[in-house]
């Protein structure tokens, strides 16, 4: 048995609906997310897991993801795009997903990584600090400051939140 | 302050925190807020998800799968009806049954003619063939 290939397995079925969220809100919209998400395994596949733990492993997949999400972001020169989100989104929840997704484009963009690497990704501070090459004190300070400029923005959709 | 809230994004994260610090920000009534706010909006997060990506690969499918079914029968039920209209129905007439009586010989039938053949008038016995 390849050990890689078993290796690879196990982090797609663990990783993949978290890259594929995290892609999701990163480049803001489903189809792009889906075709990067199947690159980031190509990419893990390819490359060979790196010899660490669940957390280091989790960590690497996202950093190869949130770069692929940039790059996209970048060679398209788009910006989190609103409307195709929110086409997903079911009927009550429409206006809370513009709000929300025009609040995360206001972010900066390395806070805006930490926070989705956080809530969508589910990633804890070491790993994201990795993922994103910080200190863990800076993603707990650049976590704070995204979570407080969201919650001003946000103020009147957080008290509707269903 | 910021401290304090950051004290408490952490414990809602699961991060590791001194216990006091957290009871201490959770005393003001702003580290109270935040905690409610942070909740809030983690929901308001997870309820505009969007759908899982397993999901949208089967769905569209599931739909495809489902409107080719529809499309055969509808392709048949049309094309029934169209020969229904072409050449008007009529019921085939109902057709004679004529018992059929299957008798079975037990014994072979009795000769009705018998045909004797006499040496030197019927045949002839020669010798070398010819």
């Amino acid at each position: 048995m390849n050990p890689t290939v078993t290796k690879t397995d196990r982090l797609f079925s663990e990783h993949r609906q978290g890259v594929f969220r995290y892609l999701c809100r990163l480049v803001g919209q489903s189809e792009p997310a889906r075709d990067l998400t199947q690159e980031v395994f190509l990419r893990v596949t390819r490359a060979g897991v790196p010899d660490t733990d669940a957390g280091g492993e989790r960590a690497w997949v996202f950093s190869v993801a949130r770069n692929l999400g940039l790059n996209f972001l970048r060679d398209g020169a788009r910006r989190p795009a609103t409307a195709p989100m929110v086409e997903r989104a079911a009927a009550p929840t429409q206006e809370l997903a513009v709000a929300l997704n025009q609040a995360l484009e206001a972010l900066a963009d390395l806070d805006r990584d930490v926070f989705l690497m956080r809530e969508v990704g589910g990633l804890n501070y070491d790993e994201i600090a990795v993922a994103c090459d910080l200190t863990p004190a800076a993603v707990r300070s650049r976590l704070h400051r995204a979570r407080q400029e969201l919650r001003a923005t946000l103020a009147p959709a957080l008290r509707r939140t269903p | 302050m910021d401290t304090h809230l950051e004290t408490l994004a952490a414990w809602v994260d699961a991060e590791p925190v001194q216990h006091g610090d957290v009871m201490r920000a959770l005393e003001t009534a702003e580290g109270r807020a935040y905690v409610v706010d942070l909740m809030a909006l983690r929901r308001l997060v997870g309820a505009t998800m969007p759908q899982d990506e397993a999901q949208t690969v089967v769905r569209p499918r599931r739909w495809r799968v489902a409107a080719a079914a529809a499309a055969a029968v509808a392709f048949m039920a049309g094309g029934f009806a169209a020969g229904r209209l072409v050449t008007p129905f009529a019921p085939a007439p109902a057709a004679e049954v004529t018992p059929v009586v299957v008798t079975v010989p037990t014994s072979a039938p009795q000769p009705t003619r018998v045909i004797r053949l006499e040496e030197g008038v019927d045949w002839r016995e020669t010798i070398g063939g010819n």
